[in-house]
């Protein structure tokens, strides 16, 4: 419990450090969005108007102390601005309403990913050298290095057009409005499949190795030979004994991915015009919509954090060492 | 230093009718891209019911291997290449997966040298216990988890430590419940590899206290390994001694202690210090132990041995009776006639 504690001190401290760079980082730039933005049209913008709109996006003339006191409050409110390329939605209705896909694509990948890649990495170990340890991981890797766009549109190509099984685009059909119907449920499903699947063949090979890797030494450790001398079944002492200690570091790695799926997939999203925040992000960016990029990276970093310290509950859970007595 | 009780006396060197384990001509190889590694050659001892034997030899001649033998726990490149291993009358290395898995532990259980390593960190004590009994004998949680505190108990452990994780004991305690472990199922030979190596000496004396205490209550034999003579010649009745895979020579402890035939056995007593009367000059080995990719031809000692002479060189000594339940494999040794070979023509 204290250490727990602890960790959520240091994940405090950390958040503030973010927020922190988030407000001065912008603010260290020369120019301000607003005369960028408003380079075309400024000739043609009364200087009151341009002051006008300076206020509404926060950048006054107050003393920046002033600014970054009045920034902190704000975020605690959830209040993160006014997007200046969706104007006038305020930025957190604009994360709001990727996010849930961008988490939807991201968890279901992610989770799939991580419990087969991890669960062929188990096997492959145990079974070294047999046919699933030397024909999976090359073969994933092989997969997992092709370019991201080139396989997700060569699976787009052969599944959605060639064969014609899965819709091209889009989260859902179009005519279709979100309810909790088994209709709507459906072709939400569908409409993932291949965006999740092309990221779960790029990232499986990644977790299969790692777990194989901290297997193999794991199966070296004497608690295993000891195991073995014990007559255990085998399934048990792969799993209870050897998969049991060699699936800490992959919950560490699972933990750090967890935090970025809130990132979004950008190429997955490009490739099969799935709405989520990592287009959001990019869109933002070249329009010079300040306010959502800062919100974004914002709430990438919260989730980041809040997933590390997710990972610290379960750690503790998992590794009795880890427990300060 | 204990000394041996009468009764122990009268038990040296003999070997019980049926003996618990019987190894005969084990041979174990290693396969390694220069060619084979033989590390045990042509290796056979019986050990009785209730005896402890010891085995005694430098780091890498083979002892560990033998263990692992008799468990059948050698993985490659390791590999049973000859030989029977008599467990109980049966045969261990005739055994399939599933037959090999319900012997191991109820019939020969293993004490490993590393304490600190043979415990998995992440099950609490308890529960490492509970999955002998759960496996072995289909008992029910809570009757197993009785029996783990009795175990506890039996080995000076609180039953409290149930539900500790291995971190939170000491080493001596961590090797006390891997002793515990080895017991679950009262198998009728325990082999223990060095079970005292990664111990402070305090600690070692304890838990050879312990082991030997337990070893006449409850009357399973050992297979001792270990390459502290002292401790050995303590504990075990009789032992073997081993040099570059091949015994060299088997003995009561008292008898080789007092009057070891074998140049590299003498060597070994040689190098340990005496506990008690006056200060000895201590003599060790020349040189390291042989290459066992390309041991020496004949006898195996022979590079290293003082005393040796042309013949060792090209003629491997077998290991034969020297005197009375004494055993050698020395050319220089002079031999005691077999009785039935006196008969011969």
């Amino acid at each position: 419990m204290v250490f727990l504690l602890r960790r959520l001190g240091f994940y405090v401290i950390a958040f503030w450090a973010c927020i922190t760079l988030n407000f001065f980082l912008p603010r260290l730039m020369p120019g301000d969005p607003v005369s960028r933005m408003f380079s075309q049209v400024q000739s043609q913008m009364r200087p009151d108007q341009v002051d006008a709109l300076r206020r509404l996006f926060g950048l006054d003339d107050r003393p920046l102390w002033e600014q970054y006191i009045a920034y902190i409050g704000k975020i605690f409110r959830g209040d993160m601005g006014i997007s200046l390329s969706r104007f006038p939605s305020p930025v957190s209705e604009v994360i709001g309403s990727q996010i849930g896909w961008t988490l939807l694509l991201g968890g279901t990948s992610l989770i799939i990913a991580v419990i087969l890649g991890n669960f062929l990495g188990i096997l492959a170990a145990w079974r070294r050298g047999k046919f699933l340890d030397s024909v999976f991981p090359p073969l994933l890797i092989f997969v997992g290095s092709f370019p991201y766009f080139w396989l997700a549109m060569a699976a787009l190509y052969l599944f959605g057009i060639t064969l014609g099984w899965l819709p091209l685009s889009h989260a859902f059909s179009t005519g279709l409005s979100p309810s909790f119907s088994l209709k709507y449920i459906n072709d939400v499903a569908a409409h993932l499949i291949l965006p999740a699947l092309t990221i779960v063949l790029v990232s499986i090979g990644g977790w299969m190795l790692g777990m194989r890797n901290t297997m193999i030494a794991t199966t070296a450790e004497d608690y295993i030979t000891m195991a073995r001398a014990k007559g255990l079944r085998p399934a048990r002492i792969m799993f209870q004994y050897a998969a049991r200690n060699a699936m800490l570091p992959s919950v560490t790695s699972f933990g750090m991915s967890l935090g970025f799926v809130v990132g979004g997939a950008l190429l997955t999203e490009t490739v099969f015009a799935y709405p989520g925040i990592g287009y959001q992000l990019l869109t933002s960016v070249q329009a010079l919509d300040y306010p959502l990029t800062q919100g974004i990276f914002l709430t990438i970093t919260a989730a980041v954090l809040a997933a590390n310290f997710l990972v610290d509950i379960i750690y503790v859970r998992l590794d009795p060492r880890v427990r300060v007595s | 230093m204990e000394t041996l009780t009468e009764q122990d006396r009268a038990n040296i060197g003999r070997t019980a009718a049926a003996p618990v384990l019987s190894v005969k001509n084990l041979q174990v190889q290693y396969a390694a891209e220069s060619g084979n590694v033989t590390a045990v050659d042509d290796v056979s001892f019986d050990i009785g019911a209730g005896e402890v034997f010891g085995l005694a030899g430098e780091s890498g001649c083979g002892k560990s291997t033998i263990a692992n033998a008799v468990m059948r726990l050698l993985q490659t490149p390791a590999k049973i290449t000859g030989g029977s291993i008599e467990l109980a009358g049966r045969n261990l290395l005739d055994l399939g997966e599933e037959e090999l898995r319900r012997t191991r532990w109820r019939d020969v259980a293993m004490v490993f040298q590393s304490a600190m390593n043979s415990l998995n960190p992440v099950m609490t004590i308890g529960d490492q216990i509970v999955d002998v009994f759960t496996t072995h004998e289909r008992m029910p949680k809570k009757a197993a988890r009785e029996r783990a505190a009795e175990l506890l108990k039996l080995v000076d452990i609180s039953p409290d430590r149930l539900k500790s994780y291995p971190h939170q004991l000491s080493g001596g305690m961590r090797q006390r419940a891997v002793i515990a472990i080895a017991l679950a199922l009262k198998p009728s030979l325990l082999i223990m590899d060095e079970p005292t190596t990664a111990l402070d000496v305090v600690v070692q004396q304890e838990i050879m206290h312990q082991i030997k205490e337990l070893q006449q209550r409850l009357g399973f034999s050992i297979l001792f390994i270990t390459h502290d003579i002292s401790l050995m010649v303590e504990l075990s009745h009789r032992m073997a001694v081993m040099y570059a895979g091949k015994l060299v020579e088997v003995a009561p402890s008292k008898d080789m202690l007092e009057n070891p035939l074998h140049p590299y056995t003498n060597a070994l007593m040689g190098a340990f210090p005496p506990l008690t009367g006056p200060r000895v000059e201590l003599t060790g080995l020349p040189d390291a132990p042989p290459n066992m990719a390309h041991p020496p031809t004949g006898c195996r000692f022979h590079p290293r041995c003082p005393l040796a002479i042309d013949e060792c060189r090209t003629v491997a000594p077998p290991l034969l009776p020297k005197t009375v339940n004494h055993d050698a494999a020395c050319l220089l040794v002079p031999g005691y006639v077999l009785p039935r070979e006196r008969s011969r023509p």
